[in-house]
């Protein structure tokens, strides 16, 4: 009798143990599950504002749903405040003020514009928004393809433009904006890259774990990395497309990347072809570049910087747009293909 | 005449419990691979005008579709052999006509005067395994 209470106490011990190591096990099993959990799927939808296509992806575990109907309120917000084709947007309330009156700004006009201005200041003019007239003379401005009027200004039209263009025209004191000159604001790509940003922020402002992506017509804004934790894949565009649509991959899971290219919006005269990137100094399309790529920290300089870098020289895009945390890749009309350094670590996928 | 000491050692060891213990554990460690999300290819294509869902037509379903909006004609799509394509349009440039078949299931038309969208359903987006997600342009 004595004998079997031995046996099952030495019994029990063991099974004491093993249930512990099977409570470990168990744990560590829970901990890896959750570590490696199944993602949420992606939510995509698309939609045309900013006269662009718009695609938004974002996964949550909160209310994706929620994210994505708040992400077009504040897109809609924006086109309706800022879009030049909005009679009673802010923009065109701006450009109606007769020149030299002060206009008050509100506080995100006010930090658009001095963004903006900043940049002008920082390319020499490369990037400008007082482009307006000009933009006007080549008929750019039109919004839609049916209602897509370009044509060749004549030298007497572009000089007129060119005559009431320009950012240093444009001067803010305080809070109030003074226009000169006649002089018009096109923010055209700037707010597209606004919007972009704004987008992650409302995403990232009500889930700081969600993750996902805003294209607004091949300005991307990363919300967050692919599935948590891989990159997102972005292919360039190959400008002229033969056998190839692509030339190119970004691998990004933060910040933002934009392209600018002759090919966006043009027309042909002759043969020769004429596009919506203006040079401000000759009042012509630019023509060093054909397609400009930029991955910069927030859309908003990647969209402005891809514009400038249009109306750059090579080596001033080398040295200038590292400074500000930018890499670029610029394409020439031989199909030559230029890269800022730090460009290579966007071209390999880092875990 | 109790049998082999070390089976009757073995069987007093693990209990019908442990048993069910262990097989638990095993369960739940392969739970999460079993969850994996699949690749699913679209089935359906979506028409959206004015961002409203217009059309939603089977990939089986071949033949040529109107996309009729306002009392309007605004572009036909056809879809043949799983790809889809816009064939007429009415809008002034036909950018939507010179899309070509959406190639990716994640690729989609746009035709920005017609206000409208064309795209798989679902859209199987991002993949996992798949070449590139986004494009700049």
């Amino acid at each position: 009798m004595q004998q079997r209470d031995k046996n099952d106490l030495v019994r029990l011990s063991r099974r004491t143990w093993f249930l512990t190591y099977a409570l470990i096990g168990f744990l560590l099993v829970l901990g890896a599950a959750f570590v490696f959990r199944k993602p949420p799927p992606y939510e995509v939808e698309d939609r045309l504002l900013l006269g662009t296509h718009i695609r938004v992806a974002v996964s949550s575990q909160k209310n994706p749903s929620a994210i994505l109907d708040a992400i077009w309120r504040e897109m809609r917000r924006i086109e309706a405040k800022y879009s030049s084709h909005v009679s009673q947007s802010e923009v065109s309330r701006i450009n109606a003020f007769a020149p030299g009156k002060a206009v008050p700004l509100d506080e995100e006009t006010l930090f658009l514009f001095e963004r903006a201005l900043e940049w002008s200041r920082v390319t020499a003019g490369a990037f400008d928004i007082a482009l307006g007239n000009l933009v006007s003379a080549w008929g750019f401005d039109r919004v839609s393809e049916s209602d897509f009027s370009a044509r060749v200004p004549t030298q007497a039209e572009l000089e007129a433009a060119l005559s009431s263009s320009g950012w240093q025209l444009v001067e803010i004191s305080g809070q109030q904006l003074f226009l000169q000159g006649g002089v018009q604001l096109d923010l055209g790509a700037f707010v597209k890259g606004y919007a972009v940003d704004r987008a992650v922020q409302v995403a990232k402002g009500l889930d700081p774990e969600c993750t996902g992506y805003v294209d607004a017509g091949g300005d991307i804004g990363i919300i967050g990395p692919k599935f948590g934790g891989a990159n997102w894949v972005v292919q360039v565009q190959n400008p002229r497309p033969t056998s190839q649509d692509f030339f190119e991959a970004a691998f990004l899971n933060q910040g933002a990347i934009a392209t600018s290219g002759d090919y966006e919006r043009f027309f042909l005269v002759e043969g020769k072809r004429y596009h919506h990137i203006l040079d401000p100094f000759s009042g012509y399309p630019s023509t060093r570049w054909i397609s400009v790529t930029v991955i910069a920290p927030s859309a908003l300089d990647a969209d402005a910087l891809a514009t400038a870098a249009f109306n750059m020289e090579r080596e001033q895009v080398m040295q200038l747009f590292p400074r500000f945390g930018a890499q670029a890749l610029l394409v020439d009309s031989q199909g030559d293909v230029y890269k800022t350094p730090g460009w290579a670590f966007f071209s390999e996928d880092h875990p | 005449m109790t049998g082999h000491p070390e089976r009757s050692r073995t069987i007093a060891f693990f209990r019908p419990g442990d048993i069910f213990v262990g097989m638990a554990v095993l369960f739940f460690a392969l739970l999460p691979l079993l969850a994996r999300p699949g690749e699913a290819s679209p089935s359906q294509v979506e028409v959206w005008v004015e961002g409203q869902l217009l059309l939603l037509l089977s990939l089986d379903q071949e033949g040529t579709f109107p996309v009729r909006y306002d009392g309007e004609e605004r572009m036909q799509i056809q879809i043949q052999r799983g790809t889809v394509r816009v064939t007429q349009s009415a809008c002034p440039q036909k950018l939507c006509m010179q899309h070509g078949p959406l190639s990716h299931p994640w690729d989609v038309i746009v035709c920005l005067p017609g206000k409208i969208l064309v795209r798989f359903r679902p859209p199987s987006h991002p993949s996992f395994q798949g070449e590139f997600d986004l494009v700049t342009r």
